[in-house]
Protein backbone atom coordinates (compact mmCIF):
# COMPACT_ATOMS: atom_id res chain seq x y z
CA UNK A 1 0.00 0.00 0.00
CA UNK A 2 2.86 2.62 0.99
CA UNK A 3 4.87 1.60 -1.72
CA UNK A 4 1.97 2.17 -4.04
CA UNK A 5 0.86 5.13 -2.60
CA UNK A 6 4.84 6.57 -2.99
CA UNK A 7 4.58 4.99 -6.96
CA UNK A 8 1.05 6.84 -7.32
CA UNK A 9 2.70 10.57 -6.16
CA UNK A 10 5.67 10.08 -7.90
CA UNK A 11 3.27 9.16 -11.23
CA UNK A 12 1.17 11.95 -10.62
CA UNK A 13 4.67 13.99 -10.29
CA UNK A 14 5.34 12.95 -13.56
CA UNK A 15 2.31 13.72 -14.97
CA UNK A 16 1.46 16.94 -13.77
CA UNK A 17 5.25 18.07 -15.41
CA UNK A 18 5.64 16.45 -18.67
CA UNK A 19 3.71 13.22 -19.12
CA UNK A 20 0.87 13.47 -21.74
CA UNK A 21 -0.69 10.04 -20.77
CA UNK A 22 -2.64 9.38 -17.69
CA UNK A 23 -0.40 7.06 -15.85
CA UNK A 24 -1.91 7.20 -12.08
CA UNK A 25 -5.08 6.10 -14.18
CA UNK A 26 -3.44 2.91 -15.33
CA UNK A 27 -1.97 1.96 -12.24
CA UNK A 28 -5.25 2.53 -10.49
CA UNK A 29 -6.81 0.33 -13.56
CA UNK A 30 -4.65 -2.44 -13.60
CA UNK A 31 -4.08 -3.28 -9.80
CA UNK A 32 -8.42 -2.86 -9.68
CA UNK A 33 -8.45 -5.66 -12.47
CA UNK A 34 -5.69 -7.50 -10.55
CA UNK A 35 -6.86 -7.58 -6.81
CA UNK A 36 -10.24 -7.09 -5.76
CA UNK A 37 -9.57 -5.45 -2.29
CA UNK A 38 -10.57 -1.99 -0.32
CA UNK A 39 -6.85 -0.95 -0.72
CA UNK A 40 -7.71 0.06 -4.17
CA UNK A 41 -10.63 2.40 -3.25
CA UNK A 42 -8.21 4.05 -1.31
CA UNK A 43 -5.63 4.05 -3.34
CA UNK A 44 -8.12 5.82 -6.07
CA UNK A 45 -8.86 8.42 -3.49
CA UNK A 46 -5.61 9.30 -2.76
CA UNK A 47 -4.06 9.02 -5.96
CA UNK A 48 -6.96 11.42 -7.35
CA UNK A 49 -6.33 13.83 -4.83
CA UNK A 50 -2.70 14.10 -5.59
CA UNK A 51 -3.45 14.17 -9.28
CA UNK A 52 -5.82 16.79 -9.25
CA UNK A 53 -3.96 18.88 -6.65
CA UNK A 54 -0.67 18.61 -8.83
CA UNK A 55 -2.90 19.57 -12.56
CA UNK A 56 -4.95 22.47 -10.45
CA UNK A 57 -8.11 21.09 -11.28
CA UNK A 58 -11.06 20.55 -8.35
CA UNK A 59 -9.68 18.16 -5.72
CA UNK A 60 -12.73 16.63 -5.04
CA UNK A 61 -13.11 15.46 -8.75
CA UNK A 62 -10.55 13.00 -10.20
CA UNK A 63 -11.17 10.93 -6.28
CA UNK A 64 -14.58 10.75 -7.39
CA UNK A 65 -14.18 9.80 -10.76
CA UNK A 66 -11.31 7.08 -9.68
CA UNK A 67 -13.21 5.76 -6.98
CA UNK A 68 -15.92 4.92 -9.21
CA UNK A 69 -13.92 3.70 -12.00
CA UNK A 70 -12.72 1.31 -9.18
CA UNK A 71 -16.21 0.01 -8.65
CA UNK A 72 -16.74 -0.61 -11.97
CA UNK A 73 -13.51 -2.62 -12.34
CA UNK A 74 -14.13 -4.81 -9.68
CA UNK A 75 -17.69 -5.46 -11.17
CA UNK A 76 -15.73 -6.53 -14.23
CA UNK A 77 -13.19 -8.74 -12.57
CA UNK A 78 -16.01 -10.33 -11.45
CA UNK A 79 -17.50 -11.25 -14.94
CA UNK A 80 -16.87 -14.92 -16.06
CA UNK A 81 -14.45 -14.14 -18.20
CA UNK A 82 -10.54 -15.07 -18.29
CA UNK A 83 -8.06 -11.89 -17.65
CA UNK A 84 -5.76 -12.06 -20.57
CA UNK A 85 -4.05 -9.69 -23.00
CA UNK A 86 -6.99 -9.31 -24.68
CA UNK A 87 -9.89 -8.99 -22.09
CA UNK A 88 -7.53 -6.92 -20.12
CA UNK A 89 -7.02 -4.60 -22.58
CA UNK A 90 -10.33 -4.14 -23.57
CA UNK A 91 -11.78 -3.62 -20.41
CA UNK A 92 -9.24 -1.25 -20.12
CA UNK A 93 -9.88 0.66 -22.75
CA UNK A 94 -13.27 0.85 -21.88
CA UNK A 95 -12.11 2.31 -18.36
CA UNK A 96 -9.88 4.94 -19.85
CA UNK A 97 -12.61 5.80 -22.50
CA UNK A 98 -15.35 6.34 -20.12
CA UNK A 99 -12.31 8.65 -17.60
CA UNK A 100 -11.65 10.72 -21.03
CA UNK A 101 -15.32 10.90 -21.87
CA UNK A 102 -16.06 11.97 -18.52
CA UNK A 103 -12.75 14.62 -18.23
CA UNK A 104 -14.58 15.75 -21.87
CA UNK A 105 -17.49 16.52 -20.08
CA UNK A 106 -16.83 17.61 -17.19
CA UNK A 107 -13.00 19.70 -16.96
CA UNK A 108 -13.25 20.15 -20.90
CA UNK A 109 -10.14 18.07 -21.49
CA UNK A 110 -9.69 17.39 -25.48
CA UNK A 111 -10.79 14.10 -26.54
CA UNK A 112 -7.41 12.80 -28.52
CA UNK A 113 -7.24 9.34 -29.80
CA UNK A 114 -3.52 8.25 -29.40
CA UNK A 115 -2.77 9.36 -26.00
CA UNK A 116 -5.46 7.36 -25.22
CA UNK A 117 -4.46 4.34 -27.24
CA UNK A 118 -0.89 4.51 -25.60
CA UNK A 119 -2.93 4.72 -22.64
CA UNK A 120 -4.32 1.30 -23.26
CA UNK A 121 -1.57 -0.41 -24.40
CA UNK A 122 0.66 0.60 -21.61
CA UNK A 123 -1.81 -0.64 -19.31
CA UNK A 124 -1.26 -4.30 -20.44
CA UNK A 125 2.48 -4.47 -19.13
CA UNK A 126 1.55 -2.54 -16.39
CA UNK A 127 -1.00 -5.06 -15.46
CA UNK A 128 1.53 -7.73 -15.82
CA UNK A 129 4.00 -6.09 -13.49
CA UNK A 130 1.21 -5.60 -10.89
CA UNK A 131 0.19 -9.03 -11.21
CA UNK A 132 4.28 -10.44 -10.88
CA UNK A 133 4.33 -7.97 -7.50
CA UNK A 134 0.73 -8.61 -6.10
CA UNK A 135 1.18 -12.36 -6.34
CA UNK A 136 5.25 -12.58 -5.08
CA UNK A 137 4.26 -13.81 -1.79
CA UNK A 138 1.57 -16.40 -3.05
CA UNK A 139 2.81 -19.58 -3.22
CA UNK A 140 1.87 -21.78 -6.08
CA UNK A 141 1.30 -25.36 -6.18
CA UNK A 142 4.20 -26.44 -8.25
CA UNK A 143 6.59 -24.87 -5.97
CA UNK A 144 7.97 -27.08 -3.27
CA UNK A 145 11.19 -27.14 -0.93
CA UNK A 146 13.89 -28.98 -1.65
CA UNK A 147 15.32 -31.35 0.70
CA UNK B 1 -32.96 -11.02 -18.38
CA UNK B 2 -30.57 -13.56 -16.24
CA UNK B 3 -27.10 -11.74 -17.33
CA UNK B 4 -29.06 -8.23 -15.95
CA UNK B 5 -29.91 -10.31 -12.82
CA UNK B 6 -26.02 -11.45 -12.44
CA UNK B 7 -24.50 -8.03 -13.26
CA UNK B 8 -27.29 -6.66 -10.62
CA UNK B 9 -26.02 -9.41 -8.14
CA UNK B 10 -22.31 -8.48 -8.94
CA UNK B 11 -22.98 -4.77 -8.15
CA UNK B 12 -24.81 -5.80 -4.67
CA UNK B 13 -22.07 -7.58 -3.80
CA UNK B 14 -19.19 -5.46 -4.68
CA UNK B 15 -21.04 -2.20 -2.72
CA UNK B 16 -22.07 -3.91 0.32
CA UNK B 17 -19.06 -5.58 0.92
CA UNK B 18 -17.30 -1.89 0.88
CA UNK B 19 -20.17 0.01 0.71
CA UNK B 20 -19.00 1.95 4.12
CA UNK B 21 -15.25 2.48 2.70
CA UNK B 22 -17.03 3.70 -0.77
CA UNK B 23 -19.52 6.03 0.57
CA UNK B 24 -17.22 7.62 2.90
CA UNK B 25 -14.58 8.31 0.78
CA UNK B 26 -17.04 9.05 -1.92
CA UNK B 27 -18.83 11.67 1.09
CA UNK B 28 -15.35 12.91 1.78
CA UNK B 29 -14.49 13.61 -1.77
CA UNK B 30 -17.77 15.67 -2.84
CA UNK B 31 -16.63 17.70 0.47
CA UNK B 32 -13.48 18.37 -1.01
CA UNK B 33 -15.16 18.93 -4.26
CA UNK B 34 -17.30 21.61 -2.61
CA UNK B 35 -15.01 23.35 -0.74
CA UNK B 36 -12.57 23.81 -3.06
CA UNK B 37 -15.92 24.54 -5.23
CA UNK B 38 -16.13 27.52 -2.91
CA UNK B 39 -12.16 28.10 -2.85
CA UNK B 40 -11.99 27.24 0.70
CA UNK B 41 -8.68 25.23 0.47
CA UNK B 42 -6.49 28.04 -1.14
CA UNK B 43 -5.10 28.37 1.98
CA UNK B 44 -3.64 24.64 2.10
CA UNK B 45 -3.04 24.43 -1.22
CA UNK B 46 -0.89 27.26 -1.40
CA UNK B 47 0.92 25.87 1.27
CA UNK B 48 1.41 22.39 -0.67
CA UNK B 49 1.89 24.72 -3.64
CA UNK B 50 5.29 25.93 -2.05
CA UNK B 51 6.39 22.32 -1.96
CA UNK B 52 5.26 21.08 -5.18
CA UNK B 53 5.84 23.33 -7.25
CA UNK B 54 9.57 23.58 -7.25
CA UNK B 55 9.22 19.94 -7.59
CA UNK B 56 7.48 19.77 -10.42
CA UNK B 57 9.44 22.32 -12.28
CA UNK B 58 12.30 20.81 -11.64
CA UNK B 59 10.84 17.45 -13.39
CA UNK B 60 9.61 19.89 -16.26
CA UNK B 61 12.60 21.36 -16.81
CA UNK B 62 14.61 18.35 -16.88
CA UNK B 63 12.78 16.51 -19.25
CA UNK B 64 12.77 19.42 -21.52
CA UNK B 65 16.69 19.07 -21.42
CA UNK B 66 15.90 15.25 -22.15
CA UNK B 67 13.43 15.80 -25.04
CA UNK B 68 15.76 18.41 -26.36
CA UNK B 69 18.50 15.92 -26.58
CA UNK B 70 16.27 13.11 -28.15
CA UNK B 71 14.56 16.21 -30.66
CA UNK B 72 19.22 16.77 -31.38
CA UNK B 73 18.94 13.13 -32.11
CA UNK B 74 15.96 12.94 -34.39
CA UNK B 75 16.90 16.15 -35.96
CA UNK B 76 20.42 14.93 -36.74
CA UNK B 77 18.80 12.23 -38.84
CA UNK B 78 16.34 14.19 -40.31
CA UNK B 79 19.23 16.83 -41.42
CA UNK B 80 20.95 14.11 -42.69
CA UNK B 81 18.12 12.38 -44.67
CA UNK B 82 17.38 15.95 -46.10
CA UNK B 83 21.13 16.41 -46.71
CA UNK B 84 21.39 13.37 -48.79
CA UNK B 85 17.93 14.16 -50.83
CA UNK B 86 19.80 17.80 -51.30
CA UNK B 87 23.14 15.84 -52.60
CA UNK B 88 20.81 14.07 -55.21
CA UNK B 89 19.15 16.92 -56.03
CA UNK B 90 22.20 19.09 -56.48
CA UNK B 91 23.43 15.68 -58.69
CA UNK B 92 20.29 16.12 -60.61
CA UNK B 93 20.79 19.61 -61.44
CA UNK B 94 24.20 19.53 -61.81
CA UNK B 95 23.24 16.80 -64.70
CA UNK B 96 20.14 19.39 -65.87
CA UNK B 97 23.12 22.46 -65.63
CA UNK B 98 25.34 20.26 -67.46
CA UNK B 99 23.00 18.87 -70.16
CA UNK B 100 21.68 22.53 -70.69
CA UNK B 101 25.30 24.05 -70.92
CA UNK B 102 26.42 21.33 -73.53
CA UNK B 103 23.13 22.07 -75.23
CA UNK B 104 24.10 26.01 -75.50
CA UNK B 105 27.88 25.51 -76.37
CA UNK B 106 26.14 23.38 -79.12
CA UNK B 107 23.74 26.11 -79.87
CA UNK B 108 26.47 28.90 -79.91
CA UNK B 109 28.68 26.41 -82.10
CA UNK B 110 25.52 26.61 -84.79
CA UNK B 111 25.59 29.97 -84.56
CA UNK B 112 29.52 30.65 -84.48
CA UNK B 113 29.47 28.04 -87.85
CA UNK B 114 26.71 29.90 -89.34
CA UNK B 115 28.24 33.06 -89.29
CA UNK B 116 31.65 31.68 -90.27
CA UNK B 117 30.75 29.64 -93.02
CA UNK B 118 27.04 29.94 -94.33
CA UNK B 119 25.23 26.91 -94.38
CA UNK B 120 23.21 28.33 -98.24
CA UNK B 121 26.85 28.09 -99.26
CA UNK B 122 28.02 24.66 -97.67
CA UNK B 123 26.09 21.80 -96.64
CA UNK B 124 27.07 21.04 -93.12
CA UNK B 125 26.39 18.31 -90.92
CA UNK B 126 27.13 18.88 -87.03
CA UNK B 127 28.96 16.29 -85.32
CA UNK B 128 29.99 15.63 -81.70
CA UNK B 129 33.89 14.38 -80.92
CA UNK B 130 33.34 11.30 -79.22
CA UNK B 131 36.52 10.61 -79.26
CA UNK B 132 40.68 11.17 -79.72
CA UNK B 133 43.74 9.19 -80.13
CA UNK B 134 45.54 9.79 -83.40
CA UNK B 135 42.53 9.80 -85.06
CA UNK B 136 39.32 12.35 -83.98
CA UNK B 137 36.25 9.90 -83.74
CA UNK B 138 33.38 11.74 -84.44
CA UNK B 139 29.29 10.44 -83.85
CA UNK B 140 28.00 10.30 -87.25
CA UNK B 141 29.02 7.95 -90.16
CA UNK B 142 27.65 6.44 -93.32
CA UNK B 143 24.32 6.13 -91.87
CA UNK B 144 23.84 10.11 -91.67
CA UNK B 145 25.55 10.59 -95.19
CA UNK B 146 29.45 10.90 -94.45
CA UNK B 147 31.95 9.78 -96.79
CA UNK B 148 35.73 9.54 -97.24
CA UNK B 149 37.35 12.52 -97.67
CA UNK B 150 35.07 14.83 -96.60
CA UNK B 151 36.64 18.18 -95.10
CA UNK B 152 35.33 18.75 -91.18
CA UNK B 153 35.37 22.32 -89.83
CA UNK B 154 34.99 24.26 -86.87
CA UNK B 155 33.65 27.22 -87.60
CA UNK B 156 36.30 29.05 -89.82
CA UNK B 157 38.74 26.31 -89.12
CA UNK B 158 40.06 23.27 -90.96
CA UNK B 159 40.34 20.37 -88.24
CA UNK B 160 40.78 17.49 -90.95
CA UNK B 161 39.59 14.92 -93.41
CA UNK B 162 37.19 11.93 -92.78
CA UNK B 163 39.55 8.75 -93.20
CA UNK B 164 37.13 6.28 -92.23
CA UNK B 165 33.53 5.72 -92.59
CA UNK B 166 31.74 3.17 -90.00
CA UNK B 167 27.47 3.12 -89.77
CA UNK B 168 27.16 5.00 -87.12
CA UNK B 169 31.07 6.67 -86.21
CA UNK B 170 33.77 8.18 -88.50
CA UNK B 171 37.90 9.29 -88.09
CA UNK B 172 38.93 12.46 -89.33
CA UNK B 173 42.64 12.54 -89.74
CA UNK B 174 44.24 15.95 -88.41
CA UNK B 175 45.35 18.54 -90.81
CA UNK B 176 48.71 18.13 -87.92
CA UNK B 177 48.84 14.39 -88.56
CA UNK B 178 52.41 13.49 -90.73
CA UNK B 179 49.82 11.65 -93.36
CA UNK B 180 47.87 14.73 -94.16
CA UNK B 181 48.99 16.48 -97.31
CA UNK B 182 47.18 19.89 -97.88
CA UNK B 183 47.47 22.60 -100.19
CA UNK B 184 47.64 25.92 -98.33
CA UNK B 185 48.65 29.92 -98.83
CA UNK B 186 49.21 32.32 -95.84
CA UNK B 187 48.61 35.64 -96.25
CA UNK B 188 49.73 38.99 -95.03
CA UNK B 189 50.05 42.24 -95.64
CA UNK B 190 52.91 42.28 -98.03
CA UNK B 191 51.46 38.99 -100.39
CA UNK B 192 50.30 35.92 -100.21
CA UNK B 193 53.42 32.93 -99.59
CA UNK B 194 51.80 29.23 -101.53
CA UNK B 195 52.88 25.79 -100.15
CA UNK B 196 52.07 22.65 -98.96
CA UNK B 197 51.13 21.88 -95.51
CA UNK B 198 52.74 18.65 -94.33
CA UNK B 199 51.27 17.38 -90.52
CA UNK B 200 54.52 16.88 -88.49
CA UNK B 201 54.63 14.68 -85.15
CA UNK B 202 52.64 16.10 -82.53
CA UNK B 203 50.44 19.16 -82.73
CA UNK B 204 52.41 21.24 -85.06
CA UNK B 205 52.54 21.44 -89.47
CA UNK B 206 55.05 22.68 -91.73
CA UNK B 207 54.02 24.49 -94.34
CA UNK B 208 56.42 23.33 -97.10
CA UNK B 209 57.63 24.16 -101.04
CA UNK B 210 57.43 28.48 -100.37
CA UNK B 211 59.34 30.08 -103.01
CA UNK B 212 62.29 32.22 -101.74
CA UNK B 213 60.53 35.25 -102.85
CA UNK B 214 57.02 35.02 -101.66
CA UNK B 215 56.78 37.09 -97.97
CA UNK B 216 55.73 35.23 -95.12
CA UNK B 217 56.56 35.60 -91.63
CA UNK B 218 55.18 35.01 -87.58
CA UNK B 219 51.57 35.53 -87.34
CA UNK B 220 50.52 34.73 -90.26
CA UNK B 221 47.29 32.83 -90.65
CA UNK B 222 47.31 29.93 -93.58
CA UNK B 223 44.69 28.91 -95.27
CA UNK B 224 43.55 25.75 -97.89
CA UNK B 225 44.10 26.25 -101.31
CA UNK B 226 40.88 24.45 -102.16
CA UNK B 227 42.93 22.66 -104.64
CA UNK B 228 41.32 19.70 -102.90
CA UNK B 229 38.26 18.46 -103.98
CA UNK B 230 36.35 18.17 -100.55
CA UNK B 231 38.28 20.99 -98.68
CA UNK B 232 36.93 24.09 -99.67
CA UNK B 233 39.53 27.50 -100.27
CA UNK B 234 39.98 29.73 -97.75
CA UNK B 235 39.68 27.47 -94.41
CA UNK B 236 41.76 28.42 -91.94
CA UNK B 237 44.27 25.64 -91.19
CA UNK B 238 46.66 27.35 -88.80
CA UNK B 239 49.24 30.09 -87.65
CA UNK B 240 52.93 30.68 -89.03
CA UNK B 241 54.79 30.36 -85.30
CA UNK B 242 58.23 30.35 -87.47
CA UNK B 243 60.07 30.56 -90.87
CA UNK B 244 62.78 28.39 -92.21
CA UNK B 245 64.91 29.81 -94.61
CA UNK B 246 67.41 28.64 -95.86
CA UNK B 247 69.73 30.24 -98.87
CA UNK B 248 71.44 26.82 -100.21
CA UNK B 249 67.35 25.68 -100.54
CA UNK B 250 65.19 26.45 -103.09
CA UNK B 251 62.73 26.47 -100.68
CA UNK B 252 61.71 28.13 -97.54
CA UNK B 253 59.49 26.62 -94.75
CA UNK B 254 57.41 27.93 -92.15
CA UNK B 255 56.20 25.91 -88.94
CA UNK B 256 52.43 26.25 -88.82
CA UNK B 257 50.68 26.18 -85.26
CA UNK B 258 46.75 25.45 -84.89
CA UNK B 259 44.77 27.74 -83.88
CA UNK B 260 42.34 25.96 -81.83
CA UNK B 261 42.76 23.24 -79.56
CA UNK B 262 41.25 19.72 -80.35
CA UNK B 263 40.08 19.36 -76.83
CA UNK B 264 37.89 22.60 -76.70
CA UNK B 265 35.53 21.36 -79.62
CA UNK B 266 32.28 20.35 -78.34
CA UNK B 267 30.28 20.36 -82.05
CA UNK B 268 32.45 20.17 -85.58
CA UNK B 269 30.94 20.25 -88.71
CA UNK B 270 31.63 17.88 -92.06
CA UNK B 271 31.65 19.64 -95.32
CA UNK B 272 29.00 18.12 -97.75
CA UNK B 273 28.51 18.49 -101.37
Amino acid sequence: MKTLLLIITLFAFLQSAFLPVNIVLILIIARSLIVDDRENLFLAFFGGLILAFLTQINLGYYPIIFVFLVVIAGMLKKLPVSFGLLMTFLFGGLLITLTALLNNYFIGQYLEFYPHLIEAILLLPTYFLMKFWEERFVIKSHTKLRI
Amino acid sequence: MPQIWYIYNLMLKFLVYDFKTLAFLVLISIVILLLDFFKLLSIPKGLLQQVTIPIQYGLYKSSTGVSRQFGFVIQARQAAQENKAKSEQMAQILLENSNLRKKLTEAQSFLDQENALSDETFNLTPSRPIGFSRFLIIDKGANDGIRQDQAVVSKANFIGTVKEVDPKRSRVILGSDPDSRISAFSQSDQGKAKGILIGQFGSEMLLDKILHEEPIKVGDLVYSEGQELEIPRGLILGQVAEVIEKDNEIFKQAKVKAVFDIADLELVFIVGE
